[in-house]
């Protein structure tokens, strides 16, 4: 070890070494994440007379292509504000109320992002949709679903998948608040409630803003849970799947629109948001007034909590209760199949995890320096460059990417050809797609963190890699560790690129294989499927708690 | 005008006491100011008063009505906050103009009362200012505006020159108690600088972790410091453990590291171990020749610095472990030289005799 980092001062201390190291690191960035991710770009200028006659001139084609995106955004739209509404007010709570089971309720909202989506999508369909026992129909005596396959259950599903993302963006700069602000705005005579209007709120629009960006770029690119609920609504991802071999024009379409419809939206985002003013004068002196007594703050947080139970609580953990139902009687045609599908289960959950593990390790590897050479050795114009490309690969939906890199790899016209639609394609795909959720915080704590304690170090004689491995490493270790989990669930649990990625193959990832499970219960009334899949959620949920669990312990022993 | 009273209050933060079963009162129109190292819960007792902390025992007054139960916004009160907590997000002329609009004014009056208070402070030109664009100094005064455009006749000041270079601190601490007094409000500042407590204080209010140790005019606090603690931290006084040898009727010989003292003192026996305090203005660094006073004792001069036209001269008793601190005038005719031997001489009205403190004297000196 110790010579090895002998040989790593060396080499960082040799200018051709290190010129040498960054170019690799940012060749893989840029050839290998960012160009494939935006590839479907190039690919349609070169097949515009195609696009033209297969999807412009006919209107039935184009008009299915543009309501899918309208209905994609809508849905993405809605998502923002119903948790926006929802999830600041309860980061709010798990900030700065003290009450039992805080801890286990902190946990259990990031449940719904480490959840495979296609498990959650199930779980909430079962519940929503189906009159199966202690589901919402049942709850309320009902003989059919309480609500049906359609843009409702797809909001219930967005809904709940997206609200982690803003309830953590809000509680991170919630929990950094300075108080003595609120302290000056109430002797300054706010009451409470407009103290939040007016002084905390405007601070936290920041966390609130990049929250609504993640949950919005989350929103439109999930495949896989939505598929399984949108029944005759299909959203953009969807059709993208649906189309990318029936009509590869129109799927190249709709990816290049709702890439550039999620940047156009995200970066008018943000840019507004600098221009979104407060009032600071009491809007409604007297509502004010009430909304700040201790009865009107304690019926708002049983609100919120209530919805949570409700909306998002409920039907997440619905899963659980279906080994409750009687497995189905054997089938006339197929008399062995009664059993859960074991060996399909095993052999993907294999796969997933280690596509997670893999990917989030290569992430690493090429991410940290990626994110030490922008923050260190990038300054002006080119750093916010850089720095806005790793924000974009964020916000690149991961159907469109997962297209994109289709278009880019695999036997599509003018692509490389050297991966046909499957398992090899979702290894790459899992790599460009979390390959940002490692640099993302990594970046953000080296911002943070004052060169002044890598002067030092090296005024007192460290070269540059012991500097890094010495004092930057254990500084910013809560953010590669966060960096690591962010990637490794994002991965676990990512279904519409995968998807898309596998073509016909099933056996990939164990997302996939739900999804398959799913449909081939929805399409063809196969009960042993519906169980396999009701099964296999189940077992999911378990695993995913206790992965959230691992986490926040290790994340814990860290800080 | 109000006055504030406290009267045994007592806050905790998890297992630490912050404030421990604290009395005391302000006058209308006083200007008071809590004193104590870092840590001595002097914020946590502002805060109780503002509002915005509540205390676990005890009851506040303001103006003879107990507000216990009122929430900081109807109190009355200006909280003035040690980095100034002006909001970032608003202009200079927003944040005076915040107090007058959460009462409901119209709104071209928060604006006069905002423009009024600011040309008060001299900064009506910086209105329309970011805080950030503002000097510490300037944003000082904009704190003070946006404390006084609420109206609130009792001002509460967090350690409000901390954050300032020195020598503005020192210009500012005065223009703040002239502000208090112009406008008849009653203040309750809080700090650790003696000198600024000194400075601007109508009653100091010694606060060492969490519990009162001394009210009174500076003068008192600073010639009659009733322990050993406010003769170190406000008079910078030299401390010592001390054995008691003989005793008459009005004074006491104690004995310290082999020096024997003489000091006025009563209520002691023989044999008692006592703390014995000497303040540095008190001691006079004498050559050979003069004629001396009560106490004498030689001692080599270990460290000179100058300070303000005095000399701050530390010097160790000759043959003994025992350190002494003077301050003399600096003038010309006093050239004095470290390693220089000379007599330190005190009488024994300046010597003050306390009996040992229960928790030891190491402890009772700390800051922490």
């Amino acid at each position: 070890m110790a010579s090895l980092s002998g040989l790593l001062d060396k080499a960082t201390r040799s200018a051709l070494a290190r010129k040498a190291f960054n170019f690799t690191v940012l060749a893989f960035f840029f050839g290998f994440v960012l160009i494939p991710s935006l590839w479907v770009f190039p690919h349609t200028l070169t097949r515009l007379d195609q696009m033209y006659t297969q999807v412009i001139a006919k209107p039935e084609v184009l008009s299915e292509a543009v309501t899918s995106l309208i209905r994609s955004v809508e849905i993405a739209l809605a998502v923002v504000v119903i948790d926006v509404a929802v999830g600041v007010p309860v980061a709010w709570i798990l900030v700065r109320r003290k009450f039992m089971g805080k801890e286990f309720l902190d946990t259990l909202l990031d449940l719904p992002v480490t959840m495979p989506t296609s498990a959650l999508g199930f779980s909430i369909y079962l519940f929503w949709a189906t009159p199966r026992k202690l589901s919402m129909a049942d709850l309320l005596g009902l003989k059919t679903g309480f609500l049906s396959e359609g843009p409702l259950l797809v909001l219930a599903l967005h809904a709940v998948f997206c609200l982690p993302y803003v309830v953590r963006s809000v509680i991170g700069m919630v929990s950094e608040l300075d108080p003595t602000y609120e302290y000056a705005a109430r002797t300054l005579g706010a009451p409470s409630f407009t103290t939040f209007r007016t002084v905390s709120l405007p601070s936290i629009v920041p966390g609130i803003v990049s929250g609504a960006i993640l949950a919005f770029t989350r929103s439109v690119s999930e495949t896989g849970a939505t598929m399984i609920v949108a029944g005759w609504y299909e959203t953009a991802p969807v059709y993208i799947k649906r189309m990318c071999d029936v009509n590869p024009d129109a799927a190249s379409l709709v990816t290049i629109s709702l890439i550039a419809t999620s940047l156009v939206l995200v970066f008018a985002l943000s840019a507004l948001s600098a221009y979104w003013r407060v009032p600071i004068v009491r809007v409604l002196p007297s509502l004010e007034r009430w909304l700040s007594t201790a009865k009107a703050s304690a019926v708002r947080d049983f609100v919120i909590l209530a919805f949570l139970a409700v909306v998002v609580f409920a039907p997440t953990f619905y899963i659980a209760v279906a080994p409750l139902q009687a497995p189905p009687q054997a089938q006339a045609q197929r008399p062995d199949s009664t059993e859960f599908g074991w060996d399909a289960f095993a052999e993907t959950l294999v796969n997933s995890l280690l596509i997670a593990s893999g990917a989030t390790a290569v992430g690493l590897l090429l991410g940290l320096p990626l994110a030490m050479y922008i923050s260190r050795r990038l300054s002006g114009r080119l750093k916010v460059l850089l720095d806005t490309l790793v924000n974009v690969s964020v916000i690149v939906p991961t159907s469109a990417l997962a297209y994109s890199l289709y278009l880019f790899w695999g036997d599509a016209p003018g692509g490389l050809g050297l991966f046909e639609k499957g398992l090899a394609l979702v290894v790459v795909v899992h790599m460009v797609l979390t390959f940002p959720y490692v640099v993302r915080p990594i970046l953000s704590a080296l911002e943070g963190l004052d060169p002044v304690y890598e002067e030092a170090a090296l005024t007192l004689g460290a070269k540059p890699y012991t500097v890094f491995r010495t004092v930057v490493l254990p500084l910013i270790r809560p953010a590669i560790l966060a960096g690591v989990v962010l990637s490794f669930t994002r991965s676990f649990s990512e279904t519409g690129a995968t998807v898309i990625a596998s073509g016909a193959q099933v056996r990939t990832t164990v997302p996939v294989l739900i999804v398959g499970w799913v449909k081939q219960a929805q399409k063809l009334g196969d009960q042993v499927a519906l169980y396999n899949a009701s099964i296999a959620c189940a077992l999911l949920l378990g695993l995913s708690y206790a992965m959230l669990v691992a986490f926040r312990l290790v994340m814990g022993r860290v800080k | 005008m109000p006055s504030v009273e406290l009267v045994g209050v007592t806050k905790r933060f998890g297992r630490k006491t912050a404030l421990d079963n604290v009395s005391l009162r302000v006058e209308d129109g006083e200007y008071a100011v809590v004193l104590g190292p870092t840590g001595a819960g002097k914020t946590t007792l502002l805060r109780i008063v503002a509002g915005v902390l509540k205390p676990d025992a005890g009851e506040v007054r303001i103006g003879e009505a107990v507000v216990n139960d009122i929430p900081p916004d109807e109190r009355g009160v200006a909280l003035f906050f040690q980095n100034f907590a002006l909001f970032p997000h608003m202009t200079v002329l927003d944040n005076v103009a915040y107090g007058p609009r959460m009462r409901g004014l119209p709104e071209q009056d928060c604006i006069r009362i905002a423009r009024e208070m600011l040309d008060l402070v001299h900064l009506l030109e910086r209105a329309n200012s970011m805080p950030h664009e503002l000097s510490g100094g300037m944003q000082q005064r904009v704190a003070l505006a946006r404390a006084l455009a609420t109206g609130a006749n009792l001002l509460l000041l967090d350690e409000p020159l901390s954050q300032l270079d020195a020598r503005i601190g020192e210009e500012l601490r005065y223009e703040l108690r002239r502000f208090v007094k112009d406008l008849g409000l009653t203040a309750i500042h809080v700090t650790n600088d003696v000198d600024e407590a000194m400075a601007v204080a109508d009653k100091i209010v010694v606060l060492k972790r969490g519990s009162v140790i001394q009210v009174g005019s500076p003068e008192e606090v600073y010639l009659k410091p009733k322990t050993p603690f406010v003769a170190s931290f406000v008079g910078e006084a030299t401390v010592f453990e001390a054995i008691v040898r003989a005793v008459d009727s009005e004074r006491v010989r104690v004995e310290a590291m082999g020096v024997e003292i003489m000091a006025y003192a009563q209520g002691f026996s023989g044999g008692d171990l006592v703390v014995a305090a000497i303040r540095p203005e008190s001691i006079r660094l004498l050559r050979e020749a003069e004629p001396a006073l009560a106490n004498r004792l030689e001692v080599t001069v270990e460290r000179i610095s100058f300070i303000g036209g005095m000399l701050r001269v530390e010097c160790g008793v000759v043959g003994t472990d025992l350190k002494l601190l003077s301050l003399v005038p600096d003038e010309e005719n006093v050239e004095l030289a470290e390693g220089e031997k000379l007599f330190a001489s005190f009488s024994p009205e300046e010597v003050s005799i306390y009996p040992y403190p229960s928790e030891g004297l190491f402890r009772e000196l700390s800051l922490e």
